[in-house]
């Protein structure tokens, strides 16, 4: 899994920077009511970039305690089967610790969310609504 | 000759009829309008997170992971637990990174998440195609399950009494799919998960209790009688057979968090909440749930070697299948009084509703896909009353033959065809969708390059691995064909899918893909913020 992750952060530098397509009004379906500077347009940049953060920090830290604990379970079997407390070995106390971990994370990734996503998206739902009524091409 | 006694027999064979009456009863009662599809495929977007939540994790514990996973927590002990956790990750993963945008860019069904940046008759058809190989051997896996439990808990051997039991199954999947459709379903599974963690619960408690809610007695306990000793309790007692342990780990690992919670039948569910922020609260409620299912599977399952030992368990069958049902029993004492012979019946009924309603959400994804995906391309949309037939009859055209596979797979080690679903699942279905939602320069024929390339290599491997023949423990242990020394093709198949799809992206040139930025940029605003909520019944 660890060589598929990589991958993704390479193709997603051009979120970064603003993107040249914004502004060229390009868009085949007039789909940016307003202008590029205006206020809609740059509470998508930050509501883009507050989901990539988060998405990106909750991924990283799932998977990569993941990938540390497979990588000391077969590289280190002896640090592993060393005994802990309650005379377990370590490896499995390592595990077990996994279940409340996940708990934990569900509730931070969720109040995260609440603090830094979902008023962006409100307000960006909002300013389209307020700015345009047909936006919806699809079907 | 099972071990559980007469009355505990005759209480598990009435709970299951009550339990197939009932559910079908609430599947005709809830189910949708006749020219509502909408409502068959979605339910009106209006479950309320916990239960739409608790319908995410009844499909996700799916037979597979009671039975299959517990088994491997019996029998290896710590590498059954890392498994369990890849799968608790998979579905964290799912959470964190498609969730949302999978519920803000798709429809209905998997088809119209890819379909909505690409629109292409092509991309609905080979979506439609990669969710049937992906599901149908899961179903088959449930079905031939169904047939194996019924004859463990009933006490019979007759294998026509199997096929029997087999079809039955696969009619009462068929009538909750095509009757029920999304929230017919969802109510099924909202009974299974309560009945499944309240009853594993409970005999959760009762283990803790025999070890003097001391856990550590109960793993020492376990590697007492395990047959291996310490081993029990480190890595590798799975692996022990194979040539390069740690290389078969990694893939299997790899195919169960990539895969697991890319499977259509639990993505499906992405499109039921009504906003993204109840998507999130759902997946909390699923992931809750999960977790403590993985929690209390590690202990019913390690009580089972605990409290019944290795020998027995691996006598009643090789891979351990009926582990979680040994440990249940163990766990209520050597002779049963009535209310304990009643909650046993609840936890053999828990486990045999899990099947049903596996198959089920399983057989309603196929369904979905086929009615949906193969008409939504049409220059003229059928109508909803036309199309919501198509789905129903979609749902018998692969029920009948799952379960004439079903009834030949029986007897055979079905963790191959397991294998072959998750390993899909990662090498096809998951690159295709993290390349879609995220990846601006992602092309059309890189999708298609994608499914086509990760699928093909799975379906290429699979019948060379040391799962289908070769060991002891293969689905054919009388032939050794395996030429691909590892249990899974995930090792291949995952890079392939990913490379697929990232090489015929970076040759289709620069106009090809500021073609495709450029349209990205016109579907951002609905990934990042959902669809307009007057959009939603249609």
């Amino acid at each position: 899994m660890s060589d598929d992750v990589p991958e993704l952060p390479s193709t997603w530098p051009p979120y970064d920077r603003p993107s040249p397509t914004w502004s060229t009004g390009e868009e085949p379906h007039g789909a940016r009511p307003t202008g590029p500077r205006s206020g809609a347009h740059r509470t998508l940049r930050l509501l883009r970039r507050a989901y990539r953060w988060h998405r990106r920090v909750a991924t990283v830290t799932a998977l990569g305690y993941f990938a540390a604990f497979l990588t000391l379970t077969v590289k280190a079997p002896s640090l592993m089967a060393r005994p802990g407390p309650g005379g377990l070995p370590t490896g499995l106390l390592l595990a077990l610790a996994q279940i409340p971990v996940t708990w934990l994370a569900v509730l931070v990734h969720e109040a995260a969310a609440h603090r830094f996503v979902d008023p962006l998206a409100r307000r960006a739902r909002r300013q389209t609504h307020v700015s345009v009524a047909d936006r919806e091409q699809t079907p | 000759m099972t071990g559980f006694g007469g009355t505990a027999q005759s209480w598990s064979l009435v709970a299951f009829c009550s339990v197939v009456a009932l559910t079908l009863l609430l599947c005709v009662l809830t189910g949708p309008e006749a020219d509502d599809l909408a409502e068959f495929y979605t339910g009106y977007r209006s479950l309320s997170p916990l239960r739409n939540g608790l319908a995410v994790a009844g499909d996700y514990i799916s037979a597979a992971t009671v039975l299959t996973i517990g088994g491997i927590i019996a029998l290896c002990g710590f590498d059954g637990i890392v498994l369990a956790l890849s799968a608790l990750l998979s579905l964290l993963l799912l959470m964190f990174l498609l969730a949302e945008p999978l519920h803000n860019t798709g429809r209905y069904t998997m088809g119209d998440a890819l379909a909505r940046r690409h629109p292409a008759r092509s991309v609905r058809v080979t979506a439609c195609l990669v969710t049937l190989a992906a599901l149908v051997p899961m179903m088959v896996v449930q079905l031939a399950g169904v047939g194996e439990l019924l004859a463990y808990v009933l006490g019979f051997t007759d294998p026509g009494m199997k096929s029997g039991c087999i079809a039955g199954a696969g009619v009462l999947m068929i009538s909750y799919a095509a009757l029920g459709g999304m929230p017919g379903t969802a109510l099924v599974q909202i009974i299974k998960t309560v009945a499944l963690l309240g009853s594993g619960l409970v005999v959760s408690v009762l283990i803790l209790r025999a070890f003097d809610w001391q856990p550590q007695a109960l793993f020492h306990a376990a590697a007492r009688r395990s047959g291996a000793g310490n081993a029990y309790l480190t890595w590798g007692l799975q692996y022990s057979s194979s040539p390069h342990p740690a290389l078969d780990m990694a893939s299997t690992q790899c195919a169960i968090v990539l895969g697991g919670a890319c499977l259509p039948h639990v993505t499906m569910r992405m499109y039921t909440a009504g906003t993204p922020r109840q998507v999130r609260r759902a997946m909390s409620w699923a992931v809750s749930s999960v977790t403590l299912f993985i929690l209390m599977l590690t202990l019913v399952c390690t009580g089972a070697t605990a409290l019944v030992g290795h020998d027995r368990i691996a006598a009643a069958d090789a891979h351990g299948t009926t582990a979680y049902l040994l440990g249940a029993r163990a766990a209520f004492g050597t002779g049963l009084s009535r209310p304990e012979s009643l909650l046993f019946a609840t936890v053999t009924t828990a486990v045999f509703l899990t099947l049903l309603a596996s198959i089920a959400s399983m057989t309603l994804a196929c369904a979905n896909t086929l009615a949906h995906d193969l008409t939504a391309s049409r220059a003229t949309p059928w109508a909803p009353a036309r199309e919501l037939v198509l789905a129903r009859c979609s749902a018998l055209a692969v029920g009948v033959p799952t379960v004439l596979l079903a009834v030949l797979a029986q007897g055979h080690s079905l963790q191959p065809l397991a294998t072959v679903s998750f390993t899909l699942g990662a090498s096809a279905i998951a690159p295709a969708l993290l390349y879609t939602l995220f990846w601006r320069r992602y092309t059309r024929t890189a999708l298609l390059a994608t499914l086509v390339v990760g699928s093909l290599s799975v379906l290429a491997l699979a019948p060379g691995t040391t799962l289908v023949s070769g060991t002891p423990l293969s689905a054919f242990p009388d032939a050794d064909f395996a030429w691909f020394p590892y249990n899974t093709p995930a090792l291949v198949s995952v890079p392939a899918g990913f490379l697929a799809g990232w090489l015929t992206t970076v040759l289709a040139g620069r106009r090809a893909t500021d073609r495709e930025r450029s349209r990205y940029a016109s579907h951002e605003h609905r990934l990042l913020t959902g669809p307009p909520p007057r959009h939603s019944p249609q």
